[in-house]
């Protein structure tokens, strides 16, 4: 397997972690809205612990484990009005920023977000309530989610000028009905 | 170097990187970083690179974000616009002009369970467009009443709009969200009152009434209105009456799409990976964006520029009536090139001080700066929706007869901006009167 193959593979997986999560989130919230509105029908209030906790560890997983493919799909809003209109080597020039200024933007990001989850998973960091919520693993899929992302700018910006770098390239890139 | 000359460079340089084709978020986010290297040193901007994605993120506060997303996805995904417009199409049929009150009742309605302006105006004119050709009303009011009518999903709850206007601005999401029922509603009221009128005086622009629907027919169609309407009850009730904060809302309400879209497919297989895919990707979008905007907004914070910017500012509009214009012409001018929400997370670190330093009500004017982006999107030459219907018309219209169809319709957002701006009520009452801010 090429390892723009690879990297493709690696950020689907994660982009179908992050849709489930999505759907996890809107479960649990609705869960915890039905479960503490209950005394409304006469019936005793069970809100559901650590929803709100869980809740934003799933939204983690969303952003974080989406952000890689939709740099891959070109989701990422840009101003293209001007760009548009340059000539072609002007374009891949702005191409070229683009990614890099990604790569050192979400590289800076992982440089930092990895010590705080490896302190995070040693001190054993937790948001309390009824029952005390782990905050660690959000912090490593952040970490690992951004991580990729730096790597998929790097291979998108190799991408301007060796086509053996471009995901864009491989089929099956997009998710459709048929998935 | 000096802080206030990095604050000034990082805000020229932004704009650079924005012409050049650098993601909003990426541009917005190397000034940040560069800026608070530069000014405020590496130990302040390493902490923030460590401390501010995780708790951007990782914050329940906010999923009331994806959550809005998640729900606007499900229900067009589900289906239920085509039912919401065929119903208004039955219930208006009786009044010369029908399709277009139609088309801007349906799209009030799927506002108030999408909150993307590019997908409401798509979605219509997919939907309505082959429909109002085919009866022989005017192009070019059609594609203007759809543009238009697109717009409604900025301003009427849930808006995803209004939720960054709320977390850029730390406001509370639920007095936001409950703010924009009543100048929604205007809108939809103004819009149609103008287009009743436009058919009176010019009956070219419709075909004459056809044939009458039988009022058992119009309550049939109502069949899958009706959850729409049980929805935006219980989101918008949740949180007015305080029941549940706006992300258990947000939850709540996808949830109910879900079950809506589960009603009308009868199966979970195909169509619910690419909903929940694009669901994700366009909330991460947005969280980059902001992320983005956080480290900029910090930057310009740490280094002491604002204080410069607002007496800048000032000196120029020291009025909130000046301000208000000089808002006005920039939200207009950046409508040609940026999206709803990049325009905000750009624009506020600089314009937000100002608001607070001249005593505006942040409500009012987050109200105000929604109505002024509905205005931009729509406004030619590159109004962004407009772009959007144009696209998804195909070669059925030239741009030509978008920019004609639309002008009416911007002249009567004016006039809602215009009774915005002399009836602040409009926009406070609401949030006022709520039981849990």
């Amino acid at each position: 397997m090429s390892p723009a193959k690879a990297l493709l593979t690696l950020t689907r997986a994660c982009a179908i972690l992050s849709g489930i999560a999505i759907l996890l989130m809107m479960l649990a919230g609705a869960a915890d809205v039905f479960g503490t509105n209950l005394d409304v029908v006469g019936l005793r209030s069970r809100p559901i612990p650590a929803t709100f906790e869980f809740m934003g560890a799933m939204m983690v997983v969303t952003v974080f484990l989406a952000v890689s493919f939709a740099q891959h799909d070109r989701r990422h809003i840009r101003v293209e009005l001007l760009v548009r209109r340059l000539p072609a080597f002007w374009q891949k020039s702005a191409d070229v920023l683009q990614f890099a200024l990604g790569a050192i933007l979400f590289g800076l990001i992982a440089r930092y977000t990895w010590p705080a989850a490896i302190h995070a998973f040693n001190v054993g960091e937790y948001a309390t309530g009824i029952i005390n919520f782990p905050l660690w693993p959000a912090r490593f899929i952040l970490a690992f989610g951004v991580t990729l992302m730096t790597v998929q700018c790097l291979f998108d910006m190799l991408g301007v000028g060796f086509a053996s770098f471009r995901t864009t390239d491989i089929g099956t890139a997009k998710f459709s009905e048929e998935d | 170097m000096d802080p206030i000359l990095v604050g000034y460079a990082g805000a020229g340089l932004l704009f650079v990187f924005l012409a050049i084709g650098i993601p909003v978020g990426v541009a917005m986010g190397i000034v940040g970083v560069g800026g608070m290297l530069l000014g405020a040193g590496e130990l302040f901007t390493w902490g923030q690179l460590r401390v501010l994605p995780f708790w951007v993120v990782n914050n329940y506060a906010f999923a009331v974000l994806p959550m809005f997303v998640l729900m606007g996805i499900l229900a067009e995904a589900s289906g239920i616009t085509r039912d919401v417009f065929y119903s208004s199409d039955l219930w208006l049929r009786r009044f010369r002009g029908g399709l277009y009150q139609a088309v801007i009742v349906g799209s009030a309605v799927f506002a108030a369970v999408s909150g993307s302006t590019i997908v409401n105006a798509v979605v219509f004119t997919r939907i309505a467009f082959p429909q109002m050709l085919k009866y022989g009303y005017s192009k070019s009011l059609s594609i203007g009443a759809i543009a238009g009518s697109g717009s409604f999903a900025a301003m009427i709850p849930p808006s995803i709009t209004m939720v960054i206007y709320a977390i850029i601005t730390e406001q509370s999401v639920g007095q936001l969200l409950i703010a924009g029922v009543i100048p929604g509603l205007l809108t939809a009221f103004v819009y149609l009152t103008g287009v009743y009128i436009l058919v009176r005086l010019r009956p070219a622009l419709a075909p004459p009434i056809q044939e009458r629907v039988l009022l058992s027919e119009k309550f049939k169609s109502m069949l899958y209105v009706w959850p729409v309407i049980i929805l935006m009850a219980i989101v918008l009730g949740g949180i007015y009456t305080g029941l549940f904060p706006p992300s258990a809302a947000g939850a709540a309400g996808a949830f109910g799409a879900f079950c809506l879209a589960i009603a009308k497919k009868k199966t979970l297989k195909g169509w619910l990976p690419p909903v929940l895919y694009d669901a994700a990707s366009i909330s991460c979008v947005i969280f980059i964006i902001l992320i983005g905007g956080l480290l900029l907004s910090r930057m310009l914070v740490v280094v002491g520029v604002i204080d410069g910017l607002v007496e800048l500012i000032t000196s120029i509009a020291d009025t909130p009536l000046k301000f208000m214009i000089l808002v006005s012409i920039l939200y207009i001018l950046l409508g040609c090139f940026l999206d709803t929400t990049s325009m905000m997370v750009v624009t506020l670190p600089f314009l937000f001080p100002v608001v607070v330093k001249l005593g505006i009500d942040p409500i009012w004017f987050g109200i105000v700066l929604v109505k002024l982006i509905e205005i931009s999107v729509i406004t030619p030459p590159v109004g962004i929706n407009l772009f959007a219907v144009l696209s998804a018309v195909g070669d059925k219209a030239e741009f030509h007869h978008v920019v004609k169809g639309v002008i009416p319709f911007i002249l009567f957002d004016i006039l809602v901006l215009a009774l915005l701006i002399m009836f602040p009520e409009l926009a406070t009452w609401l949030p006022q009167k709520m039981i849990s801010g």
